[in-house]
């Protein structure tokens, strides 16, 4: 007797990935037993040290728990059961946690799936493996600069595009789906990478280091230990990366804290309209605090592949907030800016530039094209997506989630 | 875990953090204090900092920092702090539009500016946006047509940000003949000048040549011409009288360029790797090696 763990989706090389946002699994028994209805079995997660863990839930719930029983019926028909990462306890490779399932009682192993809890992480507290397994697939995906990453330089430019990007209140739902759309190509390099992000309102001694991001020498030219991936960098028409030295390692740069961005003056921000104006402070303040190079303007910022862990902490932030505030669901007044008084890719119901195409006016004409990247383990947000679909990103009131999370966000429903 | 639980006491911990913090700084406060006499500018810097860019505030916050960026008679380092926070205002393109053009023009100006700090900084922010005038002032000073507004080596980084290329022949120049930083900002400015392949082969493989000088010269060949790059690194890489970190250089450039680890990756490259990592005592040497190793043998 087996049991077929079936979860909703898997790649190419036949894994699967959760987040904290549980998954409905089916269980189904090949092979019964003969004369008997029924088949008792606890569902459970084993996990290497360190490694990730795992809930499991008869309902979509931020409640499930370490142990699951159930009975599965020997008609072979499929039994749910939600599959979720433990909040606080990811992955940091895949297979490190295997879900399990074994008769009760007997104990006997009839099913074992393994997966990982891919979550994006603080960059500060990245394993070496983990670090070295992102800045691999940076470097590959920028090649020789003219690579798949050369599509997101040209997407965050100046001119009209900058419009779309920073002139109103898409600025995070874009930027959502920029990041989201730049870190499944780098997962089709490597699928156990995530975006890590920069905790900018801290000092990160182990992000600015001459084996992670870098250090820029006093002239502005970042500086990399021997053999390191990103020595090569190339962007547009010069090797290496230009930024400022304002920020070190124990620089804490002056910028709004996460409390003063969630909750100035002890009170939460109560909607997104007054949340968005974190675009200046900490946002802009974090671009700034470098004090020069490509980072400090939207239309070079791209090109410091540092930019892309400064944009996701300040998704982090809002998803952060949308946590804290509890305002997942689109058609809630306080989750975006309702629609009156800005342009097109600013209200909630509208395309974003550029994956909806085509590339026309009045929007700008000068993206690379192109839907979004598809991924193996959800179908959300699509290729075209909606600034609406960028809001319930962890599927906590709708149906579907888009495969990513944070280390300090959980799932709440 | 219980979320909601965790969610209240986040909420608290926001609460006890912000509740009784300092206001952000209005512009009018700003204003004042900055025309004040007893102006101290490690204060008004402070002040700068947190002035608020909300919706409401900032057109009013804009209009001061212009103001206190452009006047000469304040400190330096308070004018930077302005212009960083202009930085920041930049960051919405549309809010910034009606200060667009005076910003720019302030900018230009501002260029020539007494202190080399204000200028330098100005300087950056203007070749990031491709501004031609910034960019005619170094090509001006470099030719010593006019006094240099930079260092020569800051000059030739800063006028390497032209999308359009209009620095290149000085820099072809510069990589040949000039000495130390110039040099090796003039190499870096030519990353894909495809003109430059047999300068940056000769460069990469004299060994009479310091390290960081042959790493940039390798380093652009892969972008300009990849069949040339894979030759050469190929050659150093396995060179063991060669410097380590320019192999690991080799190494990782292969591994992460995907046209030229096509025509390196080969289990008989791969041995020879295999055997360079064996022998080698250098510790980035080897773990580029392995890093190949995994990424395309499998």
């Amino acid at each position: 007797m087996n049991v077929e763990i079936k979860f909703p989706s898997y790649d190419a090389q036949q894994r699967t990935y959760v987040t904290w946002r549980p998954v409905e699994v089916k269980l189904r028994l090949l092979a019964p037993p003969p004369g008997v209805a029924n088949v008792a079995v606890t569902v459970s997660a084993k996990s290497l040290s360190p490694g990730g863990k795992l809930r499991f839930a008869k309902t979509l719930t931020h409640l499930g728990t370490p142990t699951l029983n159930l009975n599965l019926p020997t008609s072979g028909a499929p039994v749910s059961v939600w599959v979720g990462g433990e909040f606080q306890a990811p992955s940091s490779k895949y297979g490190d946690v295997t879900m399990e399932v074994r008769t009760n009682p007997g104990n006997q192993l009839v099913g074992t799936q393994p997966t990982m809890v891919r979550v994006r992480k603080n960059a500060e507290a990245l394993s070496t493996f983990e670090r070295d397994r992102f800045l691999a697939a940076l470097a590959t995906l920028n090649g020789s600069g003219s690579g798949p990453y050369k599509n997101f330089r040209d997407m965050h430019v100046g001119g009209a595009p900058d419009a779309e990007a920073h002139g109103g209140p898409g600025f995070l739902p874009w930027h959502r789906a920029y990041l989201l759309d730049f870190e499944r190509e780098l997962q089709n390099i490597n699928a156990e990478v995530t975006l890590p992000y920069w905790r900018f309102d801290k000092a990160a001694r182990n992000l600015f280091s001459r084996s992670f991001i870098g250090l820029p020498n006093f002239f502005g030219q970042v500086q990399f230990n021997a053999g390191h991936p990103l020595l090569g960098w190339v962007a547009v028409s010069s090797v290496g990366i230009q930024r400022g030295n304002g920020v070190g390692p124990t620089t804490v740069p002056a910028l709004n804290s996460e409390a003063q961005t969630l909750q100035p003056g002890g009170t939460l921000h109560p909607n997104y309209a007054s949340f968005r104006d974190m675009q200046f402070n900490p946002h802009g303040s974090a671009h700034m605090s470098h004090g020069g190079g490509w980072i400090t303007n939207p239309a070079t910022a791209p090109r410091d592949p540092l930019f892309y862990m400064l944009h996701c902490n300040v998704d982090r932030l809002w998803a952060k907030w949308q946590w804290a505030a509890k305002v997942h669901n689109p058609t809630d007044p306080k989750a975006f800016t309702p629609a009156a008084g800005f342009p097109a890719g600013h209200r909630l119901n509208d395309a974003l530039w550029p994956w909806c195409g085509p590339l026309a006016p009045p929007r700008p004409t000068t993206a690379p094209g192109g839907g979004l990247a598809a991924s193996p383990i959800t179908a959300v947000p699509g290729v075209s997506p909606k600034i609406r679909d960028m809001i319930d990103y962890l599927g906590t009131v709708s149906p579907n989630h888009q495969a990513f999370a944070y280390d300090d966000v959980p799932f709440q429903n | 875990m219980d979320i909601e639980a965790l969610r209240k006491q986040y909420l608290a911990e926001l609460k006890a953090e912000t509740a009784g913090a300092a206001p952000p700084a209005t512009s009018e406060k700003v204003a004042q204090y900055a025309a004040s006499d007893k102006r101290d500018d490690g204060k008004l810097c402070e002040m700068l900092a947190s002035l608020s860019l909300d919706k409401e505030n900032y057109a009013a916050s804009v209009r001061t920092l212009l103001d206190i960026l452009a006047n000469g008679a304040i400190g330096a380092i308070a004018r930077l702090a302005a212009l960083r926070q202009l930085g920041s205002a930049e960051f919405h393109a549309v809010r910034f539009a009606p200060f667009h053009a005076e910003y720019i023009a302030l900018l230009r100006r501002l260029a020539q500016d007494a202190d080399k700090d204000v200028r330098a900084a100005v300087l950056e922010r203007l070749t990031l946006t491709n501004d031609s005038e910034a960019q005619k002032l170094l090509r001006e000073g470099l030719e010593n047509v006019r006094k240099a507004l930079v260092p020569a080596a800051k000059a030739v980084q800063l006028l390497a940000r032209d999308d359009h290329g209009s620095g290149m022949p000085i820099f072809r120049e510069l990589a040949a003949k000039a000495k130390g930083r110039v040099r090796e900002q003039a190499l870096r400015a030519l990353a894909s000048d495809p003109r430059s392949a047999a300068l940056f082969e000769r460069i990469a493989a004299d060994k009479d040549e310091k390290t960081p000088i042959r790493e940039i010269a390798a380093l652009n060949l892969k972008n300009a011409s990849a069949p040339r790059f894979a030759k050469l690194a190929r050659k150093l890489a396995l060179d063991d009288d060669d410097d380590d970190r320019l192999r690991a250089a080799a190494v990782s450039a292969i591994t992460h360029t995907g046209e030229v680890a096509a025509r390196l990756a080969t289990s008989r490259f791969g041995n020879a790797l295999k055997s360079v990592a064996d022998s080698t005592r250098s510790r980035a040497l080897k773990s580029s090696i392995r890093r190949f190793a995994k990424t395309h043998l499998g």
